[in-house]
C-alpha cells in the first residue's frame, strides 16, 4: 500500500484479519489500497460527513459472509453491509471504519417460477435487471425506487425502499416473501418461504426488510411478482394553484381511481427543471402532476377519463395526455429530472422524506411553503403525492442553524399531521436525530431490545440507528 | 489546486453521488467496483485534489482503468463532464506512464517520419515473431499466455499517404475533400484507408490525402500528454488549413473527434473552429449515395462511442446499412455500448477489454448476424480479436471494407 491518507479509518483492522479475510476471498474479493476506499466512504444522500472503511470485501457466496461475519464478531471489528450505495440516508457510511461488505457480485436470478409468480435472487441483482427477466414472462416486480437501474434488490430489501408506484402496487415490504440472512454471529438464517400466506411464528421477514443492515446480511431474497399491467396512460396535468394541485391528488383517489403514479412538483422545481432540461414546461404554474393509471386496455381508458374530469374539475390549467411512448417519456422527463436539477442550483442538497396522510397533502406543501419563507431558504417540493410521501429539498450553501430549525419543524408538523419522517429513505445517519420524535422512548428502548438481541456485539453497521449517532 | 487541474476538480465537485453512472459502465458491469466507475473516480480525483491522495501507481491503475466511452457523460443527470474530469486526472498521473505507452507517445510525438520509421522497424519485428491470418491480420507463431494469443493488424506495407495525394472522380468532382487518414488508417489498416478513398471517388468526390498529415493527438491526449497533443493539433490544423478543401473526412471515430472538437479545444485558435465546421465523418457524407456491397448476409452495427457520443452521429451509420443494397441489416442489443478498445486501455487492461467485447460479439451473434460493421479502425482491431478468440463465426469490417467488397471475405476466419 503506497498511498498515504490521513487516518480517517479507524484503524479496525489488524493484519492479521486483513490476512483471515484474504484467505475467504482471494485478493480479487478485497480492497485495502486508499485509492479503492474512497469509492466506499459515502452513498448518494447530500450533506453528511465520508469516512473510509479499512478494507472492503465483495463476496460471491454466503458462506464467505457467514465466515467474515463470524471473524468480524471474534475481533469486535464494526461490518457495514452495502449494495450499489444509491441510497439517501447515509446507511452505509462506515461511520466507525472497519469493513464495508459490498454484495454487488452475488447477482445471480437463482430462480424464476412464471406459474407460482416468484423470484429468489442474489443481494447483488439489480432491480431492473430482474424486472428485464420478468418482462419475459409477462410478470412485473412492482417497487420502484428512483435508482431502479442500479439500486440492488439486497439494497432495496434492507433500505425497504418505496418508489412510484406505491400509491397502488405498494412498496418493497409488501413483496418479500423469504429471506436469507446471515446474522452477526455468522449464522445463517432463512426466514418466510415463497408462498404469499403465511403466517408461521413471528413476522421476521418484516423485521430485516427495512433493517438498514443492523440486523444482518441478506443473502437470498424471494420475491412475489404480479402480472404485468396491459396498458397505461399517462398526464401532465398543469396548476396555477399549489392548494388546488395538493385537492387534485386526493379528488382523484376520492373518485375511485389508484393511480400507479400521482407525482407532484411545485413551482421552484419546476423552474430549475426547466432551466436545467428546457422540455418546454410552463414556469408560470403553481405545480405539476403527472400521473399515470395502468391496467387492462378498457379500464385504463375509464380511468383516464376520469383522471382528465377530476383535474379539470380541481382547477387545472391544463391536462396533456401523452400519446405515445415517446411522448410519455418527455413527460417523464421532468420528473426524472427534478432532484438533479434541484442539485446542481447550490452546493448542498438535503433531500427530506416525510409522509403524510394523503388527504393532508394539501396542507403540507403549504406549510413548506411557509417554512421556506420563515427561515429565508430555497426549498423546492416534489414527490409520491399520491401516497403522500414527499421530498421537500433544502438547497443551502453550507449546513446552519436555520436548515436544522427548518427540518425539525417540517418532521414535526409530518407527524403532527398523522406522517413519518422518513416514507422510503430510511434513517440512517440523516433521520436518527429523529427517530425518538416518532418512536417514542418506548419504542426506541424496544428497537434498542431487538438490536441487542440479534446484534450484541454492535457489529453490524453501529453508529447508526438505533445507535448513537447524532450528527 | 495542486494536482488535477481547476477544470477537472470542478467537475469531480458537480457530481452529486447518484451512481447513475454504474448503469452503463462497461468497466463497471465487468468489475463491480467503485474505483472502476464515474462516481468512484470523480471522488478519487476529488482527495487529489485534497491531497488526500498520493498520485502513485496505484492511482494511475484506478484512473486509466476507463475506455472513456463517455457513456457516463451521456447519461449524468447532474451533466458532469466526466471526460474533462479524467483526462485532467490522467495529465496528473502522466508521470506514471509505464514504459511501451511511453515509446507509443514517444513515436507518435516525433512526427510522421519517426511513426514512419518505427512502425517499419515494427513491421520487421511483426514478419519474425508472427504468422499471417486473413487479410489484415496476423497472429504470434508462439501463443504463450492470454495476451501473447493475441490477434494484431499487420503493418501495411506502404502507408497510404506514400501513394498519390489527389484522386479526381470521372467528370467534375462534387467537392474537394481532404481525407484525414489517423494513424490506422494511414499506417495499419491502409488497405481500409484505400477503400475509403475508393468510395469516395465513386460518388464523385475529389479526395485529396495532404502529405506530411500526422496522429490526431487522442492517444496522448488520452495518455495525459495534454501538451505533446496540444502541438499536434497546432501541427495539423496548419497542414490542413492550407489544403484549401471544401469538407475535411475521417473514417476513424476518435480522429474524427479531434476534428470536431478536439483541436479547437487545445488550441483555442480561429484555423480549428473553421476546420472543425468543415470536418465530416465518412458515413454522414456517403449517407445519400447508391451504396452497394458484395457481402451476402445479415451485418450488424457497433457505435464507435467517439463517433456517436463523441460526435452525435448515431443514425445516418444505421440508416445506410439498412438501404444498402446486397446484404440486410439487423438491430443487435446495445449498439452503443463501448467495445472495450480504447486505445491503449486493450494494452493495458487486455483482459478486461475482452471481457467487455465478448459481450458485443454475442450480442451480434444473437442478432443473427454474420458481420459486424464499424466505422472505426480501433474498434476494428479490438472486436477481431474478440471475435477469432471466441472462435465466432462473425467477420468484422470497416464500413469502407463492406462497401468495396466485391463478394469476397476480408475476413480473417477464412
Amino acid at each position: 500500500m503506497s498511498n498515504a491518507l490521513p487516518s480517517e479509518g479507524m484503524d479496525m483492522v489488524s493484519r492479521q484479519l486483513l490476512r483471515q479475510l484474504k484467505d475467504i476471498l482471494g485478493s480479487d474479493g478485497l480492497l485495502s489500497d486508499p485509492a479503492d476506499l474512497v469509492g466506499y466512504a459515502g452513498d448518494a444522500a447530500g450533506g453528511l460527513p465520508e469516512v473510509l472503511p479499512d478494507v472492503v470485501v465483495l463476496p460471491t457466496q454466503t458462506e464467505q459472509i457467514s465466515r467474515i461475519l463470524t471473524l468480524a464478531s471474534a475481533h469486535r471489528v464494526p461490518v457495514y453491509p452495502r449494495g450499489a450505495g444509491t441510497n439517501l440516508s447515509g446507511g452505509v457510511v462506515p461511520l466507525e471504519g472497519g469493513i464495508v461488505l459490498c454484495t454487488v457480485r452475488m447477482d445471480r436470478i437463482r430462480r424464476l417460477d412464471p406459474v407460482d409468480m416468484y423470484a429468489v435472487v442474489e443481494p447483488g441483482v439489480v432491480i431492473e435487471d430482474l424486472n428485464r427477466r420478468a418482462g419475459e414472462h409477462g410478470l412485473l416486480y412492482p417497487p420502484d425506487p428512483g435508482s431502479v437501474a442500479t439500486a440492488t434488490m439486497g439494497g432495496s430489501v434492507a433500505e425497504g425502499s418505496g418508489g412510484l408506484r406505491g400509491l397502488k402496487y405498494g412498496v418493497t415490504r409488501d413483496y418479500v416473501l423469504g429471506l436469507e440472512v446471515v446474522l452477526a454471529d455468522g449464522r445463517v438464517v432463512r426466514v418466510g418461504g415463497r408462498t404469499i400466506k403465511n403466517v408461521t411464528g413471528y413476522d421476521l421477514v418484516r423485521l430485516f426488510v427495512g433493517s438498514e443492515g443492523t440486523l444482518g446480511v441478506i443473502t437470498e431474497i424471494t420475491v412475489r411478482l404480479i402480472p404485468a399491467p396491459e396498458a397505461s396512460a399517462t398526464f401532465l396535468a398543469t396548476f396555477d394553484d399549489l392548494g388546488r394541485a395538493g385537492r387534485a391528488v386526493a379528488d382523484i383517489v376520492g373518485a375511485g381511481v389508484l393511480p400507479a403514479t400521482l407525482e407532484i412538483m411545485d413551482d421552484y422545481t419546476l423552474a430549475c427543471v426547466e432551466e436545467h432540461a428546457a422540455l418546454g414546461l410552463p414556469t408560470d404554474a403553481a405545480a405539476l402532476l403527472l400521473i399515470e393509471v395502468d391496467g387492462p386496455r378498457e379500464t385504463v381508458e375509464i380511468e383516464a377519463a376520469t383522471v382528465e374530469e377530476v383535474c379539470a374539475r380541481a382547477g387545472a390549467r391544463s391536462v396533456q395526455r401523452a400519446r405515445d411512448r415517446a411522448e410519455r417519456d418527455r413527460l417523464w422527463a421532468a420528473r426524472r429530472a427534478a432532484l438533479p436539477a434541484l442539485a446542481r442550483r447550490r452546493p448542498v442538497t438535503i433531500l427530506e422524506d416525510i409522509t403524510v396522510p394523503r388527504s393532508k397533502v394539501a396542507e403540507m406543501l403549504t406549510f413548506i411553503r411557509e417554512i421556506a419563507a420563515r427561515y429565508g431558504l430555497e426549498i423546492g417540493t416534489f414527490g409520491h403525492a399520491g401516497d403522500g410521501n414527499l421530498h421537500p429539498t433544502i438547497l443551502v450553501d453550507e449546513i446552519d442553524d436555520r436548515v436544522e430549525a427548518a427540518v425539525r419543524a417540517l418532521v414535526g408538523r409530518a407527524l403532527a399531521l398523522g406522517g413519518t419522517l422518513s416514507g422510503e429513505h430510511g434513517i440512517g445517519m440523516a433521520k436518527a436525530p429523529f427517530l425518538v420524535e416518532e418512536l417514542g422512548r418506548e419504542g426506541v428502548a424496544l428497537t434498542s431490545t431487538i438490536k441487542r438481541a440479534l446484534d450484541p456485539l454492535n457489529i453490524l453497521n453501529p453508529g447508526k440507528f438505533p445507535g448513537r449517532w447524532r450528527g | 489546486m495542486r494536482y488535477a487541474g481547476p477544470g477537472a476538480t470542478a467537475q469531480a465537485e458537480r457530481c452529486m453521488r447518484c451512481g447513475n453512472c454504474q448503469a452503463v459502465c462497461p468497466v463497471y458491469r465487468e468489475e463491480r467496483l467503485e474505483s472502476g466507475v464515474a462516481r468512484g473516480r470523480l471522488a478519487a480525483i476529488r482527495r487529489l485534489q485534497a491531497g488526500e491522495l498520493e498520485p502513485d501507481d496505484a492511482l494511475y491503475k484506478r484512473v486509466f482503468k476507463c475506455t472513456l466511452c463517455m457513456a457516463c457523460e451521456a447519461h449524468c443527470p447532474s451533466g458532469v463532464r466526466t471526460q474533462t474530469a479524467f483526462l485532467g486526472a490522467r495529465e496528473a498521473l502522466a508521470d506514471r506512464t509505464p514504459l511501451f505507452k511511453g515509446l507509443v507517445c514517444r513515436v507518435l510525438q516525433g512526427g510522421p517520419g519517426d511513426t514512419a520509421r518505427a512502425l517499419k522497424a515494427a513491421r520487421l519485428v511483426q514478419r519474425a515473431a508472427f504468422a499471417t491470418l486473413g487479410r489484415d491480420h496476423l497472429r504470434p507463431r508462439l501463443p504463450l499466455g492470454l495476451f501473447f494469443r493475441r490477434i494484431i493488424p499487420q503493418v501495411a506495407p506502404r502507408p497510404l499517404t506514400a501513394g498519390p495525394e489527389v484522386y479526381r472522380p470521372a467528370g467534375r468532382p462534387r467537392a474537394r475533400v481532404a481525407f484525414f487518414t489517423g494513424c490506422m488508417l494511414n499506417y495499419v489498416y491502409a488497405r481500409t484507408g484505400r477503400a475509403v478513398v475508393q468510395v469516395l471517388v465513386g460518388l464523385g468526390f475529389e479526395v485529396v490525402v495532404p502529405r506530411g498529415q500526422h496522429c490526431c493527438g487522442t492517444p496522448l491526449l488520452a495518455a495525459g500528454k495534454t501538451g505533446a497533443a496540444r502541438e499536434l493539433a497546432r501541427y495539423n490544423v496548419t497542414l490542413f488549413s492550407e489544403v484549401r478543401a471544401d469538407l475535411v473526412v475521417t473514417a476513424c471515430a476518435s480522429c474524427g473527434g479531434a476534428l470536431r472538437h478536439g483541436f479547437s479545444d487545445l488550441t483555442g485558435a480561429e484555423e480549428a473552429r473553421a476546420l472543425a465546421e468543415i470536418a465530416c465523418d465518412f458515413a454522414m457524407l456517403i449517407a445519400d449515395g447508391r451504396l452497394s456491397t458484395g457481402f451476402r448476409g445479415a451485418v450488424t452495427y457497433h457505435h464507435p462511442c467517439h463517433l456517436i457520443r463523441g460526435q452525435g452521429v448515431s443514425e445516418e451509420p444505421v440508416a445506410l446499412l439498412e438501404g444498402l443494397g446486397g446484404a440486410q441489416y439487423v438491430a443487435s442489443a446495445d449498439a452503443d455500448s463501448c467495445c472495450g478498445g480504447g486505445g491503449t486501455f486493450s494494452l493495458e487492461y487486455y483482459g478486461l477489454a475482452r471481457r467487455i467485447g465478448a459481450r458485443k460479439v454475442s450480442a451480434a451473434l444473437k442478432a443473427g448476424a454474420r458481420a459486424l460493421v464499424t466505422e472505426c479502425p480501433a474498434c476494428v482491431m479490438h472486436l477481431t480479436d474478440c471475435v477469432h478468440l471466441a472462435g465466432a463465426p462473425l467477420e468484422v469490417l470497416h464500413l469502407a471494407d463492406l462497401l468495396t467488397l466485391e463478394g469476397e471475405s476480408a475476413g480473417c476466419l477464412t
